[in-house]
């Protein structure tokens, strides 16, 4: 269909009379599905005849007086935008006048009433209410009134603890609903992905609906971040500030959020004295605390003294009025209802003192459970913060997310009931991907069940989802999918909100996709595919059906064969790819040259390029196979940074690339090679382009080399040691068969030896890696171990080089190439 | 004139014809060739015959490594000696198998000396060094090979062992049963679950089968040879059950040069026919000396 011909179709049911069938004047299945009234009886309102406007927006001026948050000003935004949208498309300047000025409708014939305000009363409308964030649009003989729960007009509905994500804009939401419904605008994404369209005429017919959100929380940081003047890409066109959070009406209308929290390097600040009780000491005597960076540090959740500790801060918060913000230094704070408590990714595969084994906190049967060997240590941390809490704090409510090795639900009976001042967001890492998948469904169903066992039949109120990180195929398509997560999870999900992690930044080639997921979030029966059908017509006129069919194949093979756990070079064979090329091509030959739908088709197929060449590059891809020669007896190696070794020059090369299949050399090339001895193996990496090593900066920001070793074929686990250039190092292990356990960070490799030499223009390090420091024994001649090898070059420009073609997922053991220990001579 | 007594003119006619055997590198379509690492394709030939040796390094797939193997790929390629996926021949020394060595292209070298060429192949077993040789004779259509231990190593042991599939491999032939039979020079050993261990004096065995004798069975094909130097083996053992495919091991002296020699054709023979081939062209069908790179550090003494 062409595209004037659908906005045409589009204004024509507005302009309908709402008589023919069921389907109610303004329906439209692209929109939001809203909840029709009966229509009042009026005559048809012309608004704008050949161009001129017969209106005037009507506020009441004195509303949000208080308010200084911009975005928090419904009201006014709201009479802003609609004014802003009848310039766009109508050409006209509407004025914005107070609804409580006399002879107003002599004045401007009709009037569109925005907000709360006398005339809304008089219509004997009530937006306050409406759940929080509704509206309400009717229409009146003299008009259309457009209001909702706005947050702005009502006493003490902010309180200054409240995040400014905390907003009820329900006027804001009823104007952009209107404006898209009667108006024709769409807000894909700023500048070309607006669509105003041009017309001179609007006549309204009767019409009554409302709406309101069905999840509390919608919101990114990563859509607001994105369009910061830094981070602008230039397909969306020249910067310019942009408001598209409230034109995908994201916020939140809940307090309650989860993070890590409190913050641990500054509530270490705050009780030096107590950094033996707040931190977790692990049995080799390594303390979990980090003063460089966030990660590295781990709260003691065996020690309920925490607890008593951090609720004495929060008392400590909430009496000082909020000012008292030390503990958590601006990340993640408590707020006027909730409290907020979260570990920060240190990932530990157990906690191993006393108290867990005089408890017996970790049950047998989860000693080796990736997703629950520490649910009942942390269940019964949550249950004393929590009666703590509310022995104290009675009316703060507890945030807390079952996370990584405690997403399930405890076992031991005492740990198996929260109490009720605790609400939970938990973590699913399997959606939106396996979303399609019914045993991943079938699981996490199970789970949440559990979970609303545990709350004494209370919903988990939250989800926290992950998008599909440096995967262009998922990213394109799997987000949508979120539609479909409420029903599947029924009465065990709340409505507080499904946080949607990018997991990598905010794409907006792909934001359709968002689009769908974000109005899907504001109501999952939200037509997902119409709206997207739309949107190919409306933004790619001629090219639509080609880009229509594209993302058809995408959602087809992830579907049929990622979701079920297929790997991408399954997924996406040649013949594949030629086709999705083929439809790319097609698409790009039917828009004209420099035309708007050009430049959308620029970004929409912004990635391709090169996620084809890494998806052929995968396909065509075999694993790499390193020989490593062995060190002659008599040579014992120097550990000095320094490859001047005859045995190291002998050795062959070892090469780094793409870990996503890209062709393309590696700018900063690293001339790195493996060794062995009996007793050990050995390797050096002579790499160019001077590091960044900063010993303010924790390991993984500067420059560093990562070497994963999986002994043996059978890819039962992996060490994992990382070096960055300052000589900082990290050593851990994961068991992955029989069954997969978290990564235990606490390995120490005895007998490990490093050395490091920073030259002008690179840096060298060697290192030892004894086979006894691994505890396994040394390899048999010619046996093949399973490995990858990653740099990761943090300096400007950065670069990112691997062994294996790993997908960027370093640890991905399936996809690791392979060493073979040579004998002597060869 | 019957058959074999064409054949056997024919055969000395070739080998009294001038031109001396070849052998070079080829490259020839490898059957998945995703799946290979590193290869070297060798053709031996004479007027008698020729020979395709494949040397194939497969990369690591599941939880095995990469391993090393040699095809017989000429002239017939699921026949006899040769198989499309298996190696014709194992060789371990000091308990190190050949299939887990990785040669790599300056580990082989073709050569062309008198009336012999051939192509070697240095071996490393971890520090112990050996020479495997394959080559063909003006005189003989057979394929020669030789295993030469090299100085600068301990070989401790050696042991060499060759795979064959005699007449051939039908569909259904293991529920009717197979009928292999070794013909040697002091009669002959009917298949059996248990090993033979091979008795002095025997030094060639005719590998058939009667049930799948070419000529009683369509798309058969055989019978296969076999000849070696029984002087430089401490035990040779032939494992010939009621399976498409038979083993013959030997234990090799380490400090001898082992020789042997396989025979396969692309033409049937019926079984009577080829006994009378080999009656026919004794010489042809005998170990002489083969030529090879190296001093061997055994006696040196040729077959």
């Amino acid at each position: 269909m062409k595209r004037k011909a659908l906005l045409a179709m589009l204004l024509m049911g507005a302009l309908a009379t709402g008589s023919e069938g069921a389907k109610p004047y303004g329906a439209n299945a692209a929109l939001n599905p809203v909840r029709f009234q009966p229509p009042p009886s009026h005559e048809p309102l012309r608004l704008i005849t050949e161009g001129r406007a017969a209106f005037a927006i009507a506020i009441d001026q004195a509303s949000e007086s208080t308010i200084n948050q911009r975005r928090r000003r419904s009201i006014h935004r709201g009479a802003e935008v609609l004014r802003k949208a009848f310039g766009k498309c109508f050409g006209v300047e509407v004025p914005i006048v107070d609804a409580g000025e006399a002879g107003l409708a002599e004045r401007y014939g009709y009037l569109i009433l925005v907000g709360k305000s006398v005339l809304t009363d008089a219509l004997e409308m009530r937006p306050l209410e409406l759940p929080a964030e509704g509206f309400e649009v009717r229409s009146f003989a003299g008009g259309v009134a457009i209001a909702g729960h706005d947050g702005s007009i009502i006493p003490d509905a902010y309180h200054p603890m409240d995040s400014g994500l905390y907003r009820l804009n329900g006027t804001l939401n009823g104007v952009h609903d209107f404006i898209e419904r009667f108006l024709g605008v769409r807000f894909y994404y700023p500048g070309d992905g607006t669509i105003w369209p041009e017309a001179s005429e609007l006549t309204l017919q009767p019409v009554h609906y409302q709406d309101w959100p069905t999840f509390q929380r919608r919101y990114s940081w990563a859509v607001q971040h994105s369009l910061t003047e830094k981070n602008w890409i230039p397909e969306l066109g020249p910067f310019q500030p942009t408001d598209f959070e409230e034109r995908w009406r994201l916020g939140q209308s809940t307090r309650m959020t989860s993070s890590h929290s409190p913050k641990p390097e500054s509530w270490a600040k705050v009780h030096p004295d107590k950094i033996e009780t707040i931190f977790y000491r692990a049995p080799n005597d390594h303390l979990y605390y980090n003063t460089k960076q966030h990660t590295g540090n781990y709260f003691d959740v065996t020690n309920l003294e925490v607890a008593k500790l951090l609720v004495d801060d929060l008392v400590k918060f909430y009496e000082s009025g909020g000012t008292y913000t030390a503990p958590w230094d601006g990340w993640y704070p408590p707020n006027s209802e909730y409290v907020i408590f979260g570990q920060c990714d240190t990932f530990l595969a157990t906690l191993d003192n006393a108290v867990v084994r005089e408890l017996e906190l970790i049950p047998a049967s989860r000693r080796d459970s990736r997703d629950g060997a520490l649910s009942d240590i942390y269940s019964r941390f949550h249950i004393a913060l929590a009666e703590e809490l509310k022995a104290r704090l009675p009316d703060k409510r507890l945030a807390i997310m079952p996370y990584q090795n405690y997403a399930l639900p405890p076992l031991k009976e005492e740990y198996s009931r929260f109490p009720d001042n605790v609400d939970l967001c938990v973590c699913i890492g399997d959606f939106p991907r396996s979303i399609r998948n019914p045993e991943a469904v079938a699981r996490w169903r199970e789970r949440l069940k559990q979970w609303y066992e545990v709350l004494g039949n209370r919903p988990v109120e939250q989800l926290w989802l992950y998008n599909a990180p440096n995967d262009t195929f998922g990213r394109a398509v799997i987000a949508r999918m979120v539609a479909e997560i409420p029903g599947q999870m029924g009465e065990y999900l709340g409505r507080g909100g499904m946080y949607f992690d990018l997991h990598g930044g905010f794409d907006w080639e792909h934001y359709y996709n968002y689009y769908a997921m974000y109005r899907a979030m504001w109501n999952p029966e939200f037509n997902v595919d119409a709206a997207l059908n739309e949107q190919w017509e409306l933004m790619y006129g001629a090219a639509a059906p080609h880009l229509e069919a594209f993302d058809a194949l995408l959602v087809e093979r992830w579907e049929s064969v990622r979701a079920l756990g297929g790997k991408a070079e399954e997924a996406y064979p040649l013949t594949v790819l030629d086709e999705l090329e083929k439809l790319l091509s097609q698409a790009q030959e039917a828009v004209v040259p420099e035309s708007v739908e050009a430049r959308r088709l620029a970004l929409f197929s912004k990635p391709w390029p090169k996620a084809f060449e890494r998806a052929r590059g995968l396909v065509l891809h075999s694993k790499p196979h390193y020989l490593v020669k062995r060190i002659p007896e008599a040579i014992l190696p120097a550990i000095d940074g320094k490859a001047e070794e005859s045995f190291w020059q002998e050795a062959p090369l070892l090469a780094l690339r793409d870990p996503f299949g890209g062709m393309e050399p590696p700018a900063f090339p690293t001339r790195a090679r493996l060794a062995w001895s009996a007793d050990s193996l050995y390797a050096i990496f002579e790499m160019t382009g001077a590091p960044k090593a900063d010993e303010e900066k924790g390991l993984f920001t500067n420059d560093n080399v990562e070497i994963f070793l999986s002994p043996g074929m059978d890819g039962n686990d992996y060490f994992q040691i990382a070096v960055d250039a300052t000589g900082q190092f990290w050593q851990g292990q994961q068991t992955l068969k029989p069954v997969a356990t978290p990564v235990n960070a606490d390995m120490r490799i005895a007998g490990f030896e490093q050395a490091i030499s920073i030259g002008d223009d690179g840096w060298t390090l060697e290192l030892r890696i004894p086979f006894a420091g691994l505890e396994v024994e040394s390899p048999e001649v010619y046996s093949s171990w399973q490995v990858n090898i990653i740099r990761n070059k943090h300096s400007q420009p950065p670069e990112y080089t691997a062994f294996s073609l790993t997908l960027g997922v370093n640890k991905n053991v399936e996809y690791f190439g392979t060493i073979k220990f040579l004998g002597r001579g060869d | 004139m019957s058959r074999v007594a064409i054949i056997v003119l024919a055969l000395l006619l070739a080998s009294l014809a001038p031109g001396n055997p070849e052998a070079s590198f080829v490259e020839a379509p490898i059957y998945r060739a995703e799946r290979v690492l590193f290869s070297r394709q060798v053709r031996l030939r004479n007027r008698q015959g020729q020979y395709r040796l494949d040397f194939v390094q497969l990369r690591p797939q599941g939880n095995r490594g990469a391993i090393f193997q040699i095809y017989l790929r000429e002239p017939t390629v699921y026949y006899s000696f040769s198989r499309p996926l298996d190696s014709f021949l194992d060789l371990q020394v000091n308990g190190i198998a050949l299939k887990w060595l990785e040669p790599r292209t300056e580990s082989f070298s073709c050569w062309q000396r008198g009336e012999q060429a051939g192509v070697d192949l240095a071996l490393n077993f971890d520090g112990a060094r050996v020479l495997l040789s394959f080559c063909m004779r003006r005189d003989s259509p057979v394929l020669w090979a030789k295993v030469t231990p090299q100085a600068g190593g301990t070989v401790r042991t050696a042991q060499l062992s060759l795979f064959a599939v005699p007449s051939g491999m039908v569909p259904g032939q293991l529920s009717e049963g197979y009928q292999r039979i070794a013909i040697h020079a002091e009669g002959q050993r009917e298949q059996g679950d248990e090993a033979w261990v091979l008795p002095a004096g025997i030094d060639y065995l005719v590998l058939t089968d009667e049930a799948l004798e070419p000529g009683q069975r369509e798309g058969t094909i055989g019978p296969c040879y076999v000849v070696f130097d029984a002087t430089a083996a401490e035990r040779g053992l032939l494992e010939m059950r009621n399976s498409y495919r038979l083993t013959l091991t030997f234990q090799l002296d380490p400090s001898k040069v082992f020789a042997f020699g396989v025979w396969e054709s692309s033409r049937p023979y019926a079984n009577a026919d080829f006994l009378e081939l080999l009656d026919a062209s004794r010489a042809a069908f005998s170990l002489s000396e083969v030529v090879t790179e190296g001093e061997p550090r055994g006696s040196g003494e040729a077959p």
